[in-house]
């Protein structure tokens, strides 16, 4: 048997692992178009302005494909895929025949068009390469342009702004992190960024970029004013890559279609993370939901399936952890959307302290927590669970709210048995 | 493998489990040295008017490092820690893998490791990841600190929390999967 992943990065490592807990034997192979040891997109960040050391950013032990015995095609590239003869086409010509196949390829930024951008040298903020071209780009420079206000583009702003640049982030919708947050949410974090020193345009964008010798200049917002800038970071959003599956016949619609086991249409092949459209656990529709423990989790019951360990997928949750400054964020599900729902908050203006839950038919379907986001998780299984909240509802969001709220038949679930 | 599972039926409140983890966990590994030398308090002090342990480290107010807690609601008492999960959320959500189940299947973090993302605080259903304020590996991020959570007493035949529970309300045992 032979297991072939294309992907490096959350989805393809829990796969490698659930692989070889259920199966010592068989071949694995790894294909990325990065040369880099398996590390993590969401450090490069701190990467960027130095905090971290380089090592941390890394995954797993050097010795991670040798322990697990994963033959790793690193700086590799898969070209086609043929269903029906169970075939990859790699750089380079030669041909890879899989028994099983995940496609855990993740998504690639969105670059809109803007008038000017193709006359620059402009950056995108995704990747460990992307982070150091951007590192060297910005050294000796004074002005920063952040196209772009959701986690990367915020990220990378404030990356930037450790650095020494002026930094201005321009975005089109009227509040920050529109993905993730609410407006009260997006506000505290707006003051810390604020206070920090990065500039935030709101409700604005890009309408042309002028430049010299492809170094970009300013930019003149929609506004109409004009920023100086010296580095310019696109960073609107990304998109699942898809491509690969798409044109071997796979049904692909935001992302490649997966079941609750991560198989995609084709038979034998199998996709997580960004890429993959899977189960949404609130809603019950399939969508994209690129966040690490989502991919985790699809790189995991991938991995069982792909190995013959049948295992099912609960859904997918949206779920943030974010921090700028001293202000750290958790989310869960969609908490913007508060119609036919009640709503309960907790409010102290003068801490930066914000609690909201969002409850629909006795169920908590999404929640915030800014600052105070000690043991938060207790709502991810309330949420996840789908937990009648009726007999414990005066209890949520108090600061004593913990495991003893819950029913006596859930904590014995919870606490009584191996999990 | 062995597991610590709380009885809630005979749990009485007592709290002494927080106190035998902080002790278990301080430098001097003595109860009165531990809150009075070391300065060491339990995390719920705190969370009574000081919302962050990272705040509260600042003013001096106290090291609030018990890996255990006692839940307490109405006449319910349970003694709480980390599940020692065998999937745990925890690792599937951590962005860079400080967290990991070792071969033993205890869930550790590699506190060298750790940047204080609270992706773990966020992941775990059983609430039962601290932040600890008194390690940086972020020096420059305000308010970091490092994950902490039950690591089952590893120089211990028998987890502290356990060994002094006065009314066996804690039990250290190898339990079935339901």
């Amino acid at each position: 048997m032979r297991h072939v992943i294309i992907g490096n990065s959350f989805a393809g490592l829990f796969a490698v692992e659930a692989i070889r807990r259920t199966d010592e034997e068989s071949e694995i192979y790894v294909i990325s178009r990065e040369r880099q040891h398996v590390y993590s997109r969401a450090m490069i960040h701190e990467m960027l302005s130095g905090v971290v050391k380089e090592p941390m950013v890394y995954l797993r032990d050097w010795d991670f494909y040798r322990n697990h015995r994963v033959h790793a095609l690193l700086g590799r590239e898969a070209q086609s895929l043929d269903i029906a003869d169970q075939t990859l086409q790699l750089d380079g010509g030669e041909t890879l025949e899989y028994d099983r196949l995940l496609i855990a390829t993740g998504s690639r930024p969105f670059v809109p068009p803007i008038a000017g951008l193709e006359d620059i040298e402009y950056h995108t903020f995704t990747t460990f390469e992307e982070a150091k071209a951007l590192k060297s780009a910005s050294a000796g420079q004074k002005n920063a342009v952040v196209l772009g206000a959701g986690l990367i583009g915020l990220q990378c702003a404030e990356a930037l702004r450790h650095l020494g640049l002026n930094v201005t982030v321009v975005e089109m919708a009227d509040m920050i992190l529109p993905q993730a947050l609410d407006e009260t949410a997006a506000e505290i974090v707006s003051r810390e960024l604020d206070d920090e020193g990065i500039r935030l345009r709101m409700g604005n964008t890009i309408e042309q970029i002028h430049s010299l010798n492809r170094q970009p200049t300013s930019c003149v917002l929609k506004s109409g004013d004009s920023v100086p800038c010296d580095v310019l970071v696109i960073a609107v959003g990304v998109r699942s890559n898809t491509a690969l599956a798409k044109n071997a016949g796979i049904t692909v619609e935001r992302g490649i279609v997966v079941n609750n086991r991560m198989e995609t249409s084709a038979e034998n092949v199998y996709a997580a993370g960004d890429c993959a459209q899977g189960p949404e656990l609130t809603t019950g529709m399939t969508m994209t939901l690129p966040v690490i423990p989502v991919a985790s989790s699809h790189g995991m019951i991938a991995g069982y399936n792909m190995a013959g360990s049948r295992r099912t997928y609960r859904g997918g949750l949206s779920l943030n952890a974010l921090q700028f400054g001293k202000t750290q964020v958790v989310s869960y599900g969609f908490i913007k959307d508060e119609k036919d729902g009640e709503v309960l908050r907790v409010e102290d203006a003068k801490r930066s302290v914000y609690k909201k839950v969002i409850i629909k038919d006795n169920r908590v379907t999404g929640a915030v927590f800014v600052r105070d986001i000690d043991r938060a998780g207790i709502y991810r299984h309330l949420i996840e669970q789908k937990i009648d909240v009726t007999p414990f509802k005066h209890h949520l969001l108090t600061p004593h709210f913990g495991i003893a709220c819950l029913p006596a038949e859930e904590r014995a679930r919870m606490f009584t048995t191996p999990q | 493998m062995r597991r610590v599972y709380p009885r809630e039926d005979r749990c009485i409140n007592c709290h002494l489990c927080e106190v035998a983890c902080i002790v278990e966990h301080s430098k001097s590994k003595h109860v009165i040295d531990a809150f009075h030398v070391e300065g060491l308090r339990f995390n719920r002090e705190d969370s009574r008017d000081v919302i962050d342990p990272v705040e509260a480290l600042a003013i001096g107010r106290a090291k609030p490092l018990n890996r255990t807690r006692v839940d307490v609601v109405d006449s319910v008492f349970v003694s709480t820690n980390c599940r020692h999960c065998a999937e745990p959320d925890c690792v599937l959500a951590c962005k860079n893998g400080s967290l990991y189940v070792n071969h033993d299947g205890r869930v550790l973090v590699d506190e060298d490791k750790c940047v204080g993302c609270w992706m773990c605080v966020m992941a775990c259903r059983y609430g039962a990841i601290q932040r600890n304020p008194t390690r940086q590996n972020v020096p420059d991020v305000a308010n970091n600190g490092i994950n902490l959570h039950c690591d089952l007493c590893p120089d211990r035949d028998v987890p502290a929390c356990v060994w002094v529970c006065p009314t066996n309300a804690l039990v250290f045992e190898d339990r079935e999967v339901a």
